[in-house]
């Protein structure tokens, strides 16, 4: 768990120089691609061919009837667009690999949208911001679910609300957490003013309100 | 006139009494399914407290194995022996801190203790890196490891006491379900163990909780001269929403969809955030990738930073996230962070987080190589078949860093980058690369 962490802040700072461009099939690719485009165009019923692998004129006439269909640049190649269109990606050695931090993107907006949905976009991302910083503390435990479950640290989580869908603000305030932006400048709580009952929590100093937040 | 009373008669009573049976069967299937929801209660109930009865034992437990490690640790005289203690205090205070977390008890009740158990992991860690690349165990380690001893011992007696006698919260306040038999002993409870302040460089110790922004030069601005830099750097009129402290203390301005924080000190952008027009996603076309990187170098030389080379970048939400690290001559500084985003729809810089580089940019001692490339390349894997390289210097812990040879390439179809201590000739850390359809990141 530490030495996860410990080069998860590391790997933040290094990361790799240059970005692998899109790759594309069209008309004569062969290959896994290939073959993961013809399944997908098979189950909408666009292609009726084999799944061999080979983009041949039938594999050809099935992108584009899909590009058409989903108002797409009618080229019959297989671009990122397509792609995404199709809900496959193109290259690398398949998609699992992306998993773990699609997962902590989710989770952590769940937990926004759960505490703070409604409250101004900055607001949203300091609770991710909040147990981001939970989580480098040695106070709390070091990865986001554990600090997102530990008891009575949330509201949301004793009272379900967690298991609501997020809307897209909150996955996107998520993602604005994990990217570094703190704009509570470290604090590791929060409450409201209002409702908030814990006299240890009354006696930290507040760094910053926003919305109907207390931050400390 | 008689069909009346024989409806008062016999049909009233009648239906009655079918009513009063539909509504006994009805009460008692209620009564049943009653009974089954609170021997399902009873059930969950008990497998809650059994699952912290469970939980409380084995930190028990975890506690008491690193406290016999941390004593093993004093008599070790062996480097390897050390090591191999250290590594034992490194799992079993992660185990302990793991099952802190679990304990139903008020996170603020247990802050201190999980700080403890954190601590002596990450500080192990860093002793047993110290000795693996060389170095010994000195005086101030073995004062610090008799105050650690100590602590853990303590603790160790008093989690056991309370194993024993049922001090641990289980449950919910309401119920008290734990069959406790703390009247009947005899045993004095163990007094509240201490926790000695350790001082070491690891991501968790408390230098780093207390780093200075070594980055933020110049004088205190006024909020009128920030407001104007950053309505400047957003481009629109903002409001003033005060001040906030910290380690960094900053004065925040906003607009819809606009924040932006200008630190009070020298004035520079801490974070600059905008919501993007578009909502693209995927990896963009080369020509497309190459206006974003000019557009963010554009933007960073606007804000004076010129000498910043780009990173990796990924791709989300409508924006291109572009990271940029330093450069000192040819050589890559990795602290020296700052993040810049592009809209995708409009080619506008519509973020920026300079946090990493206000906190760690410096003037910086450097060091000539003692190690050729050439011989760099002799400590790296043969599996790993190089691409490109180039110097780099790299965060080796919180408060260290190392100037690396840094080389790209590939094992078989992975790819990896690989730093080697330009001093020592040493190893010293491997990413691999991940590149989904977002982009690409290392771990």
């Amino acid at each position: 768990m530490k030495k996860r962490i410990a080069a998860f802040l590391l790997a933040v700072l290094l990361l790799a120089p240059t970005v692998v461009f899109a790759a594309s099939i069209s008309y004569g690719s062969r290959g896994d691609d290939v073959k993961k485009v013809q399944q997908a165009l098979k189950k909408w019923g666009y292609y009726k061919g084999a799944v061999d692998g080979i983009f041949g004129s039938g594999t050809l006439a099935a992108v584009k009837s899909f590009q058409r269909k989903n108002g797409l640049k009618v080229d019959g190649i297989v671009g990122p667009q397509t792609a995404a269109a199709m809900g496959i990606t193109l290259g690398g050695s398949g998609g699992s690999s992306s998993g773990s931090s699609t997962g902590d993107v989710y989770l952590l907006a769940r937990i926004i949208y759960g505490e703070a949905r409604g409250e101004p976009y900055i607001g949203q991302v300091a609770i991710g911001a909040v147990v981001l910083n939970r989580v480098k503390s040695a106070s709390f435990p070091n990865t986001i679910a554990g600090v997102i479950y530990q008891r009575g640290a949330f509201d949301a989580v004793s009272d379900g609300q967690i298991n609501l869908a997020p809307d897209a603000t909150a996955v996107r305030a998520a993602r604005d957490a994990l990217n570094g932006w703190d704009p509570t400048h470290g604090c590791l709580f929060y409450y409201n003013p209002r409702t908030a009952t814990s006299r240890w929590m009354l006696s930290r100093p507040v760094l910053l309100r926003i919305g109907n937040h207390a931050f400390c | 006139m008689k069909i009346s009373r024989n409806v008062i008669t016999y049909t009233i009573p009648a239906l009655l009494a079918a009513g009063l049976l539909v509504t006994a069967v009805w009460g008692k299937a209620q009564k049943a399914r009653a009974d089954e929801m609170s021997a399902l209660s009873e059930e969950y109930a008990g497998r809650y407290v059994n699952a912290c009865a469970r939980c409380s034992r084995e930190l028990t437990d975890s506690v008491n194995a690193m406290s016999i490690s941390l004593e093993k640790l004093k008599v070790t005289g062996s480097t390897a022996g050390q090591v191999l203690a250290l590594e034992d205090i490194v799992r079993e205070s992660a185990e302990a801190g793991k099952l802190i977390s679990r304990i139903p008890q008020s996170q603020v009740d247990s802050m201190e203790l999980a700080a403890f158990l954190t601590r002596i992991g990450d500080w192990a860690r860093s002793v047993s890196r110290r000795l693996l690349m060389g170095g010994t165990v000195g005086e101030k380690d073995k004062d610090q490891l008799d105050s650690l001893i100590s602590a853990a011992r303590a603790l160790a007696d008093k989690l056991s006491y309370m194993a024993e006698n049922g001090g641990f919260p289980v449950g919910t306040e309401e119920f008290d379900y734990y069959d406790t038999e703390k009247e009947d002993t005899t045993a004095d409870e163990p007094s509240e163990p201490e926790y000695p302040t350790l001082i070491y460089d690891g991501p968790f110790s408390e230098s780093v909780e207390k780093a200075e922004p070594l980055g933020v030069t110049g004088d205190e601005g006024s909020e009128d001269e920030a407001k104007k830099k950053a309505e400047d750097v957003a481009g629109t009129a903002l409001t003033a929403d005060g001040r906030t402290e910290g380690r960094l203390p900053t004065y925040d301005f906003s607009a819809d969809g606009v924040n932006i924080s200008i630190t009070v000190k020298g004035l520079h952008v801490l974070y600059f955030m905008k919501t993007p027009s578009s909502d693209l996603s995927g990896v963009p076309e080369k020509d497309e990738y190459e206006s974003c990187i000019a557009a963010a170098e554009e933007f960073l030389k606007k804000l004076g930073y010129d000498s910043m080379a780009p990173s990796y970048a990924q791709f989300e939400g409508g924006t291109a996230l572009i990271s940029f690290v330093w450069k000192h001559g040819e050589t890559l500084v990795y602290n020296d962070l700052i993040k810049v985003w592009i809209d995708r729809g409009t080619g506008e810089p519509v973020g920026l987080d300079a946090r990493n580089y206000l906190f760690s940019h410096r003037e910086r001692e450097w060091q000539t190589p003692a190690v050729t490339e050439e011989e760099a390349r002799e400590a790296v894997s043969v599996n790993f078949v190089i691409e490109s390289s180039g110097l780099a210097l790299i965060p080796v812990t919180p408060m260290s860093e190392a100037l690396c040879y840094e080389f790209r390439g590939k094992c078989g179809e992975t790819e990896f980058v690989v730093y080697v201590n330009a001093l020592t000739g040493r190893e010293e850390q491997i990413f691999k690369i991940i590149s989904d359809e977002n982009g690409k990141s290392a771990v």
